[in-house]
């Protein structure tokens, strides 16, 4: 065969086998993402978007000998941020991708446990799911990291901080009564909480 | 149809390299001047193995390397092998930063990977190739160009294919959820628009019909400017509502992979072509 007819088959052979991973492998495609081929062979790429239809705020009350003396709210902060100019652009995107952005996945998992726990299928608490997932872990750690930076670049001392993750689900302005997702029934209001002790960092 | 896959494409390969290089120099610069970053006290990313852990306690000299390649590929010289060294880096920097990571990066990281095998040295280079047509290193080039292009159709196509089956896009719902993910949406100039049901309802489909018709669009020569204005313009319009810059700009340079050198010839001025890309 000559070497410009194997090369072309070759070719005809690798993009066949992404078209059919891509797009006829159904729930195969999920467990091929997780092999070490997918970094050479393109799966799809399904952007899942909206990728939520809720709203997050972080909020972020420091204490001093037991009494609180600030609260901070990231979106308030993240704004402030974007107001600063173009220099401030890559330091802003930077904070939201890592503190805030995230929250989605911690959202996604609050959702499943509340469903579980609305079928009375689990009595596992929401903390310990959490601890058993690196993801979702690492997005906590995070919204204690913040608190750090914000401390340092506010240059104050605080005992302790008290973090308080609120979830809001995004109201259709044209269909307010819209209810068709699992996000709607989870509801309004704080859904992960954490202490952290700024004295022992 | 034919006549798109046909024709040679020497010029962009070459464009592309030198901005691509400067896209991700540029990142590269501004994400090393945050140093909170890279600081275990202010952020933390999930294990990802023991090379991993090394290279991020070591992140300056990994990312002062990274900064050196890219000065060589920019100016075109080690020629593939700096190609494969970008490729290498653009991968391991996604490992070392993952929530730093998004689509463009994905997209890049199989671009980058095809891009190993193109030659992109004709031109904007210290040394340029002058590479024979009948070549088999230059046939090598022209399948990875198609593989790069066929990546393009493939974003297009399976996001089109996820948006039909998805209810959101289907009830037109989709636009202002997209949207609404985004701080300061509300006091955007786009927030009256995603508001209302028609332009709301409006602009999804639009998107899906968009995306669904790229490729057609793309591959007919009446067309294909239409559709690259048409694509360009959706994305930027995201580089400044949700500040994607990063992906938005990759997107953007990726389609100049669809016109044939015939096609940038004539869009290129008159005195830039005769200094820059005259053929060797």
């Amino acid at each position: 065969m000559k070497p410009k007819r194997l090369l072309f088959a070759l070719f005809v052979l690798y993009w066949a086998a992404v078209a059919g991973i891509a797009f006829f492998s159904f729930d195969f495609r999920y467990q091929f993402r997780k092999t070490q081929l997918s970094n050479f062979v393109p799966f799809g790429y399904s952007m899942f978007t909206p990728m939520t239809k809720t709203n997050f705020d972080v909020s972020y009350e420091f204490f001093q000998d037991g009494n609180s003396f600030r609260t901070v709210s990231m979106q308030d902060y993240l704004n402030k941020e974007s107001a600063k100019g173009i220099t401030n652009v890559k330091s802003k995107s930077l904070k939201s991708q890592i503190y805030f952005e995230q929250l989605y996945q911690l959202d996604l998992a609050y959702q499943k446990y509340h469903y579980a726990k609305y079928q009375k299928a689990k009595k596992q608490n929401f903390d310990s799911i959490i601890v058993q997932d690196e993801l979702l872990k690492t997005i906590t750690l995070n919204l204690k990291n913040f608190a750090k930076l914000y401390q340092t670049e506010n240059s104050f001392s605080a005992d302790s901080v008290q973090i308080s993750v609120k979830r809001s689900p995004m109201v259709l302005p044209y269909n307010p009564d819209y209810k068709g997702d699992y996000t709607y029934l989870a509801g309004k209001g704080i859904f992960y909480e954490t202490k952290l002790n700024l004295k022992e960092q | 149809m034919v006549d798109f896959w046909q024709k040679s494409r020497t010029i962009y390969p070459s464009v592309f390299r030198f901005l691509v290089g400067i896209v991700f120099l540029l990142d590269l610069i501004f994400t090393l001047s945050n140093s909170f970053v890279f600081n275990t006290d202010f952020a933390d990313y999930p294990n990802m193995g023991s090379t991993i852990e090394f290279l991020r306690e070591n992140y300056i000299s990994f990312y002062l390397i990274y900064g050196l390649v890219l000065v060589l590929f920019i100016l075109g010289i080690g020629k593939k092998i700096v190609s494969a060294a970008v490729f290498i880096f653009h991968f391991l920097s996604i490992m070392i930063v993952p929530s730093l990571t998004n689509w463009g990066d994905t997209i890049m990281k199989f671009t980058l990977l095809y891009f190993i095998f193109v030659d992109s040295f004709k031109y904007l280079s210290v040394n340029p190739t002058h590479s024979d047509s009948r070549n088999l290193k230059l046939y090598i080039s022209k399948l990875a160009v198609w593989s790069i292009i066929l990546n393009l159709f493939l974003v297009y196509l399976s996001n089109s294919v996820y948006k039909l089956f998805d209810v959101d896009w289907q009830n037109g719902y989709a636009t202002f959820f997209s949207f609404s993910q985004f701080l300061g949406v509300k006091s955007s100039f786009f927030y009256p628009i995603i508001s209302n049901e028609f332009l709301s309802k409006a602009i999804s489909y639009i998107i899906v019909a968009q995306q669904m018709t790229f490729l057609p669009l793309i591959i007919w020569k009446r067309t294909r400017y239409f559709a690259i204005l048409l694509g360009v313009l959706i994305h930027l319009i995201m580089f400044f509502q949700f500040g994607l810059w990063k992906f938005e700009t990759i997107m953007i340079l990726l389609y100049g992979f669809l016109l044939n050198d015939e096609e940038w010839k004539n869009l290129i001025p008159k005195n830039l072509k005769n200094k820059l890309f005259q053929s060797s």
